[in-house]
């Protein structure tokens, strides 16, 4: 038996166009830049993930699986976070068991919504899986929602307020609606490397930093010691 | 996958349990649909369907296809759908979730967002639409700009690159009136030729056909030059539209030319100001330096490094403060004696030897030492030899006073007129203190170069 070393990250939520797979491409990268082992799963018969994984670009980089086959999808996590340092599962945009699997076996669950009422819903009803799974594991899965393609508007406060109110606990960062990331999805790449000073890559850098925050939890000591020496940087 | 891979804490009967009540992506496997169940093929067991009553996760629901929907297989549906309108109470929608398994929807009515820039989209859309329609209308300007441009400028080719060239259109219209001309030239010879048939043998009608379709060939060449000139009245519109074009450029170039002009008179400005500041800067760098330098020398030691420095400040191109540095070169390995040096060591040591070399003094070696020795606490003693001794002892008496009043130019005079063996005592004393005045007036002279060319900088 192989021991997992490796985190384990799924994007998942019942809706299509969330945003799990440009969630999942951009930490992805993001992290791959940073030096870490980066693994791919893509677990939506879409293949939306495959697709711009085969376009060469960034993403092409690191190694990814198209896996399927529901049953297949905890052997084949289990065996990429042996050798790497996160694994990243793009999981359908629908109620499927190949999510379910991939929600048992993670790390942390993120839940990308966009601000309208279906995407709250379905991302309360992915938080109630979540829930399920963990109560039928005995193991406390965590979860964020992830606001996506926030346009500047009341809505979005008003969508990050409802998530709060419905226990979809929301990450403080999101990725706000950029044409950056779109382009980025026709050259399998990520802002963070097509324009890294853009605000689109400032996005992401947030959001990472939150999951990592989540994933690869620092001592108090460490942290009080990074948050003093931010507050001294900032102007 | 050949090796079997787990994770630790993953209960992955457990999530079977539960992933049960979603589709399959997975086709239905054959045997399964023929013995209604089947086994994980890798990875963790699966629980017994015939123990569980339930089917195997891996047995999609018989109903649905590879990746649709089993009805009775989904997530229970919210049994009343939350109003759209109403903002949920958080407690309320987590007792609904826990009652229903589903969520209530986020329905709220939000803050209507206002919006903006409708207005301003409009109003830019319409200005555009403007121009184009400027655009547009310009070839549509008199012919009597095209005319002018010529007159202007002088050179017709010029002018067709202004306006666009209707050479094309004249010679065109050229050629048709040509043709027309010869058509009716033709026509009157055929009338001619008719008029002489029809006397010699009355009409015929092939020649009446052959007069009608010339008469039509003749209205289809006034047709088409009709078309033409209107042709020709477009162009023209569309030169003067041109011309006025043409103005509008010229008075753009115009303002360009005097925005350039404004921008050059700025950045020779600018670059006064700059160089005035690079002056202004390494003059005042020499004055640092030189006060410096001063500072250094009116100690006793070496002022080697200062003396560097302030050479580097100055450059090659002043002849007169090289010279003061060359001067202060001579003493800057050693150092010079202080002023203040150099009056202790005239009172104590030369003043006293001087005196004992006098005729006075020369009273045999016991009063010699003892004069000597009184000497060297009783100074004074040389004001009464300026009263009533001989020469040497006055000059000593009158240096001593310069010295003590810090004038140490007139000390050395009043020393150099010293005689005899006098001289000789007081030859080193000398070459120091006349070293301390070259040291002096040298940084003197250099620091107040300095302070001017700051002063003229400024």
């Amino acid at each position: 038996m192989q021991e997992s070393v490796g985190k384990i990250l799924v994007a998942a939520t019942g809706k299509g166009g969330a945003g799990k797979s440009t969630t999942i491409a951009c930490l992805a990268t993001f992290w791959h830049k940073a030096g870490r082992k980066v693994a791919l799963v893509d677990s939506d018969p879409n293949q939306t993930l495959t697709r711009w994984h085969a376009k060469r670009g960034v993403l092409s980089e690191m190694m990814l699986t198209t896996q399927l086959d529901e049953h297949a999808v905890i052997p084949t996590v289990a065996e990429m976070a042996g050798r790497h340092d996160i694994v990243l599962v793009d999981c359908a945009g629908f109620g499927n068991q190949a999510m379910v699997f991939a929600i048992g076996a993670a790390d942390l669950v993120l839940v990308p919504v966009m601000t309208d009422e279906a995407n709250v819903f379905e991302a309360v009803r992915t938080f109630k899986i979540i829930e399920s799974a963990s109560l039928l594991t005995r193991r406390k899965i965590p979860a964020r929602s992830l606001l996506c393609r926030v346009k500047r508007t009341a809505i979005a406060a008003h969508a990050r307020a409802q998530l709060l109110a419905l226990n979809a606990a929301p990450l403080a960062a999101q990725l706000n609606d950029r044409v950056l990331f779109q382009e980025a999805t026709f050259h399998g790449s990520s802002p963070s490397v097509l324009a890294p000073s853009s605000e689109a890559a400032r996005d992401i850098a947030g959001v990472a930093a939150e999951v990592e925050a989540l994933l690869w939890p620092r001592p108090a000591a460490v942290r009080d010691a990074i948050h003093q020496q931010q507050e001294l940087h900032e102007p | 996958m050949s090796r079997k891979h787990s994770l630790p804490n993953v209960d992955e009967e457990a999530l079977a349990a539960l992933a049960r009540q979603f589709p399959s992506m997975n086709p239905p496997p054959a045997e399964a649909r023929d013995a209604g169940q089947s086994g994980l093929s890798s990875g963790p067991a699966s629980p017994d369907p015939a123990s569980t009553g339930s089917p195997s996760p891996s047995s999609p629901p018989s109903s649905s296809t590879s990746y649709g929907f089993a009805a009775e297989r989904r997530m229970p549906e919210p049994a009343d759908k939350p109003e759209p309108r109403s903002r949920p109470d958080a407690d309320e929608a987590r007792g609904r979730l826990a009652a229903d398994g589903a969520p209530p929807a986020a329905s709220a009515r939000p803050e209507r967002p206002r919006r903006r820039g409708g207005r301003l989209l409009a109003s830019l859309a319409l200005l555009i639409a403007l121009v184009a329609l400027a655009v547009g209308l310009g070839p549509a300007a008199p012919p009597q700009v095209r005319d002018w441009l010529t007159t202007t400028i002088g050179d017709p080719t010029v002018v067709d690159i202004l306006t666009g060239s209707r050479a094309r259109d004249d010679a065109q219209r050229a050629a048709l009136a040509e043709a027309l001309k010869g058509a009716q030239d033709q026509a009157a010879r055929l009338a001619t030729r008719l008029d002489a048939i029809e006397a010699v043998g009355g009409s015929s009608a092939a020649a009446a056909r052959r007069v009608d379709a010339l008469e039509a060939a003749a209205k289809a060449a006034d047709a088409r030059m009709a078309a033409l000139e209107s042709s020709g009245r477009a162009a023209d519109e569309k030169i003067a539209a041109l011309g006025g074009r043409g103005d509008a450029a010229e008075a753009a170039l115009d303002e360009n030319a005097k925005r350039t002009a404004s921008l050059d008179e700025a950045v020779k400005t600018t670059a006064g100001a700059v160089d005035g500041l690079a002056k202004a800067g390494k003059a005042q760098k020499l004055l640092l330096t030189m006060l410096h330098l001063r500072s250094a020398s009116q100690q006793a030691g070496p002022f080697v490094a200062e003396l560097a420095a302030a050479r580097a400040a100055v450059g090659g191109d002043d002849a007169e403060l090289a010279a003061a540095l060359k001067t202060l070169s001579a003493s800057a390995q050693t150092g010079v004696a202080t002023t203040q040096e150099l009056r202790d060591s005239f009172a104590k040591l030369i003043g006293p030897r001087v005196l004992a070399l006098s005729p006075a003094s020369q009273q045999g070696l016991t009063d010699r030492t003892k004069a000597w020795v009184q000497s060297m606490f009783v100074s004074r003693a040389s004001d009464d030899a300026a009263a009533g001794g001989g020469r040497n002892e006055r000059i000593v008496a009158l240096a001593e006073r310069s010295l003590t009043r810090g004038q140490l130019a007139p000390a050395v005079d009043q020393i150099a007129l010293l005689d005899d063996e006098a001289a000789v005592v007081a030859t080193e004393w000398l070459r120091n203190a006349s070293a301390r005045l070259n040291v002096d007036k040298a940084t003197a002279m250099l620091v107040a170069q300095a302070f001017d060319r700051v002063a003229g900088a400024k």
